[in-house]
């Protein structure tokens, strides 16, 4: 079992939300930066990438509202998957925790029927669905709490991945 | 990202913007009427995930289906601009 730090960053303000993403110690960019880095302008993936940006940029103007996003994690966890309804190969991952706060995680191409099967795939899930549990829990405790757009205590997580 | 965001085709921009419009417009017709996404699948005779899928603002609407939920909702959801018609003295 491998210790993983990390912690949730603002990335983008906007009027109706704000958007996170985690960030990993001793990594330089956050897991949406690395999401980007691996689809530059010009690969063959750009018309799914512009896609989830124009989706984005919506997403900034309406606020996060459920009806937006497919549900992907477990049942109520509110981790979710950009619909991109072109190519249907890209993936990226989220935490929807209000209309107004979105954290993202990372993704990269589906390559298998189900994430859970993805060796690329799985672990990026697997870490939005950990982070929701702990964030519930520090609500739970008073740890952590929801402001409008802004979350606020405690953003520093410690995890077990399995190897 | 920026430098990314800033390569984004107006094509797709405005796509996905249409898409946005068509899915409030749904939604807001399903408000006015009490009605759920369910009711309009079970109207069009479709799953309610293929609906889902639909109003999730990247779903590039077929005028087939248009039509289908226009009439499904008894209610329009796009219209075409004319050009104005000429006055005559």
């Amino acid at each position: 079992m491998a210790e993983q730090h990390y912690r949730i960053e603002l990335v983008e303000e906007y009027d109706k939300v704000n958007f996170y993403s985690i960030h990993m110690d001793g990594k330089e960019l956050t897991e949406l930066e690395s999401f980007f880095e691996k689809f530059p302008i010009g690969c063959e993936y750009d018309e799914e990438i512009d896609v989830i940006i124009a989706w984005m940029d919506k997403i900034a103007e309406t606020g996060a509202l459920e009806r937006y996003f497919r549900p992907e994690g477990r049942y109520g966890d509110g981790v979710g998957v950009i619909p991109i309804d072109v190519g249907n190969k890209v993936r990226l991952y989220c935490l929807r925790l209000s209309d107004k706060i979105l954290v993202f995680g990372n993704g990269g191409i589906k390559d298998t029927a189900k994430w859970q099967e993805s060796e690329e795939l799985a672990p990026y899930v697997k870490l939005l669905i950990d982070t929701s549990r702990f964030i519930s829990s520090r609500m739970s405790d008073g740890s952590l709490v929801l402001v409008d757009k802004e979350i606020i205590g405690n953003l520093k997580f410690t995890r077990n991945e399995k190897e | 990202m920026e430098a990314r965001r800033k390569s984004v085709s107006p094509e797709v921009r405005e796509r996905v913007e249409l898409s946005f419009q068509i899915v409030d417009r749904i939604h807001e017709i399903l408000t006015e009427k009490g009605l759920k996404q369910k009711d309009l699948a079970l109207q069009l005779g479709k799953k309610e995930a293929e609906i889902s899928k639909w109003m999730r603002g990247t779903h590039n609407f077929t005028i087939d289906t248009l039509v289908s939920i226009e009439q499904a909702l008894d209610a329009p959801i796009l219209e075409v601009v004319h050009k104005e018609e000429e006055v005559y003295a």
